[in-house]
Order: structure tokens, then sequence, then C-alpha cells
């Protein structure tokens, strides 16, 4: 098994100092002092990871809005005399669609991809507390018939893990191939679906009415039935920067808080121990010069 | 430690204080909530010139303190300058303050609240 020294390093594996580093309470002071050297190093090269990946967000983040104003001048200069997508147009009854979602799971949870990959996995990130793990994602919500709230992305994610759980077992794969091809009915629908999990008709109209759901509830619609491309473009800018960077940004601010409390309170830690040093030297100088 | 997951799991809104255009694309994206009639409150506003700053500390006071149902306020950094001695202090986890760009100025991060956070741990 590789340590963790030989992983390339990122932000999440880089060794958290508090967790894995125990300060021995036995040993000497010049090997104390060293193990609190090690341990601040160690917390100073993950906030700088940490910090690193913050830059890189805000240039991201940067440039999507320099995009989106783009879009949004041109849509403007397009438009109809006197019109301007603006707040004149908002609707008064607006029902957030993206919502945040704060949730703490424990640490030594899986490591998370690096920045690049955080674009799709991104909304996840840690912030080690102690033990503590905090998450900040934006979910995608819309609402059913009855007004109640489905949560888009956990649906999402649930077919993606039985896509995968589809994929895995090639065998069952067979034997349900098999017996679709015995019932015309199911075959049909798997041909449509192309998805290897159940096949009732219940997903199709589910389908349909999250569909006609999404149309309503989309803020483009206050502007009008046909908007121009460059408002679209503008949204799909927007849509990028609330669910990929700003919930990464959040949290790796929160992550760089964390490790900023960490850092302090081991140079503290540190003080003290070169403080009980001194003493120890001085009293031993002392005894000496007391003895002679 | 209990009592403040559960008020982090309420905290579901994004919150927007910007000028007309930064708000106007980040609504396109779905974020904008108007709370049900008689209070009707807005997680927005939009900030022009004319705008006083008591109304943009009104507002930061009410997505901060008096709401307990947003997670994360978006502040345009020139905004934030105006009311930057509140911004400074605000030291609570929930709801988290970010600053953006907007369409006049872009990101300073010499005015970055967590650059300068940097630089002090670093002892400059």
């Amino acid at each position: 098994m590789a340590t963790t020294t030989t992983q390339p390093l990122s932000p999440q594996n880089v060794p958290s100092a508090t967790t894995s580093h125990i300060v021995p309470k036995s040993t000497s002071p010049p090997t104390e002092q060293e193990d609190y050297n090690t341990q601040i190093d160690a917390l100073l090269t993950r906030y700088l990871f940490l910090l690193n990946e913050y830059t890189t967000l805000r240039s991201t983040l940067s440039s999507l809005q320099a995009g989106m104003y783009q879009n949004l001048a041109r849509a403007n200069f397009a438009a109809e005399r006197g019109m301007r997508y603006g707040k004149e147009y908002f609707d008064e009854r607006m029902v957030a669609s993206r919502r945040v979602r704060i949730s703490s799971r424990t640490a030594r949870g899986e490591e998370t991809g690096e920045e690049g990959k955080g674009q799709e996995e991104g909304k996840r990130e840690e912030k080690v507390e102690g033990e503590k793990v905090m998450e900040w994602r934006i979910v995608k919500v819309d609402f059913d018939e009855k007004g109640n709230q489905v949560v888009k992305e956990k649906e999402k994610e649930k077919e993606k893990a039985t896509q995968q759980e589809g994929n895995q077992p090639s065998e069952q794969d067979q034997d349900h191939d098999s017996r679709t091809t015995t019932n015309p009915e199911t075959a049909r629908h798997q041909k449509e679906d192309n998805s290897p999990e159940k096949s009732d008709d219940k997903p199709d109209d589910d389908d349909k009415k999250t569909k006609i759901k999404k149309i309503r509830n989309d803020p483009l619609r206050w502007f009008g039935l046909l908007t121009p491309l460059p408002l679209r473009q503008a949204q799909s800018q927007a849509i990028q920067a609330v669910e990929q960077i700003i919930p990464r940004l959040v949290t790796v601010n929160a992550e760089m808080v964390q490790v900023e409390i960490e850092v302090r309170r081991a140079r503290k830690r540190r003080e003290k121990a070169a403080g009980v040093k001194a003493k120890a030297v001085t009293a031993a100088e002392g005894v000496v010069g007391a003895s002679a | 430690m209990a009592a403040s997951q559960a008020d982090a799991k309420d905290r579901q809104f994004l919150a927007v204080i910007g000028d007309e255009d930064s708000v106007t694309g980040l609504l396109l994206a779905g974020i904008g909530h108007v709370t049900a009639p008689p209070d009707s409150q807005k997680n927005f506003l939009v900030v022009d010139n004319k705008t006083e700053n008591a109304t943009i500390e009104a507002a930061f006071e009410r997505f901060t303190t008096e709401r307990k149902d947003i997670g994360i306020i978006l502040i345009n950094q020139h905004i934030a300058d105006r009311i930057r001695h509140r911004i400074d202090t605000y030291t609570a986890a929930f709801p988290t303050v970010l600053e953006i760009p907007s369409k006049d100025h872009p990101y300073d991060p010499e005015k970055d609240s967590v650059l300068r956070r940097v630089r002090r741990l670093f002892g400059e």
C-alpha cells in the first residue's frame, strides 16, 4: 500500500496535521519543538494548496461573470427600443429553483478530485474540523403538481449509481436482454430508454411532468417566450457559476478559516513549549550557580 | 454543535446584493426567491447610484441576522466597499459572505478579505 506521501499533492491529500500527527509527551523538548514545526509546516502546505485552488476558482468566476455581463449587454443592445433585461421584468412571485445544501459529515471520507475535476464533482468539498467536514452544494429543485419539492440532483446521482451498477454485472445484463427479447413490450421500452433498470410507464410520465415544470419555473420566461440567444448564454454561464464555482469557493474559504485556526493553535503550543524549555534551562542554570 | 447543524439545514437560499446586471444574471440561474405574500421578502437587492449606504447595510443586516434561511450572500465587491466596516466585522459561519466582481468593477485581490487574511497569517 502506498503511503500518503507518495500520492500527488492536493488540498485533500495533504496530511492533516490535526488527525495524523500525535505529539509525544514523553520526548525531550527539542524533538517536541521539531514536531510542532513539522505540524505547522504540514498545515501551511495544506493552506497554500487551498489558496491556490481559491485563486483558480476566483479567476474562473471572474471570466464566467465577464462572459455573462457581455451576453447581457448584447441582449440589451439587440432588444427592442426601450426594453432592458433587468429588474422591471422580475417575477414578484419567483421561487428559487437552485438552493443551498449545507451538510456535514465525518472526516476521513473519500478524497474528492482535484481542481479540474471539481467542475463536476466540485460541489462537494471537505472542511476538516477535527473530525468534522462541512460541505456546501447547490441543488436543482423542482416542484410537483402539489407544490412539493423534488430535488433533481439526488435523482441524477441515483441514476448514475444505478447505471454504474447496471454496467458492472455483464452476466445479469445478458440475462436481462434475453428476458427482454421474450417480452416485446419491455424490449420496446429498452430501445427507447436505453436504461438497464426497470422500464415501466411511470418514468416516462415523470420525465414529462418535470419537463413541464422546468419550463414554468425557468426565469427566462420573465422576459418573454422567445428570448434572444445571448440571454440564454448569459443564463448558462450564470448557472455554471452558481452550481460549480460559488459552492466550491465558499467551501474552500471555510476550510481555509479552519486551517488558519489550526495554525494559530499550533504556533501557540510551540511558543508554550519554547517557554517551558527556557524556564527549565534558567532553573537548571540557577541550581548550578547555587551549588558552585 | 447540533444547534448549528440544524441552523445550517434551514439555510437554503442564496442572497444577492448587487448592481442590476449582476442580480439579473444570478436570478436567471434560478436563485431568486420571494417569500409568501404577507411578508413577500426578496432575497436580493438591486443597488444603483441612488441607493443609500443605509439601505445596503439594512439589507445586509436582514440577510445575515434576521433571516434564517439564507446560506450564502453574494455581494458585489464595489458595494461591499461601501459597507466595508460591516463586512470585515462579520465573522459568523452562516450565512457565509462572498464578494463577487461586477460589470464595471473587476475583481480586485487587494480588497479580498480572504487574501487579506492570508497576508495576516503569514505575518505581513
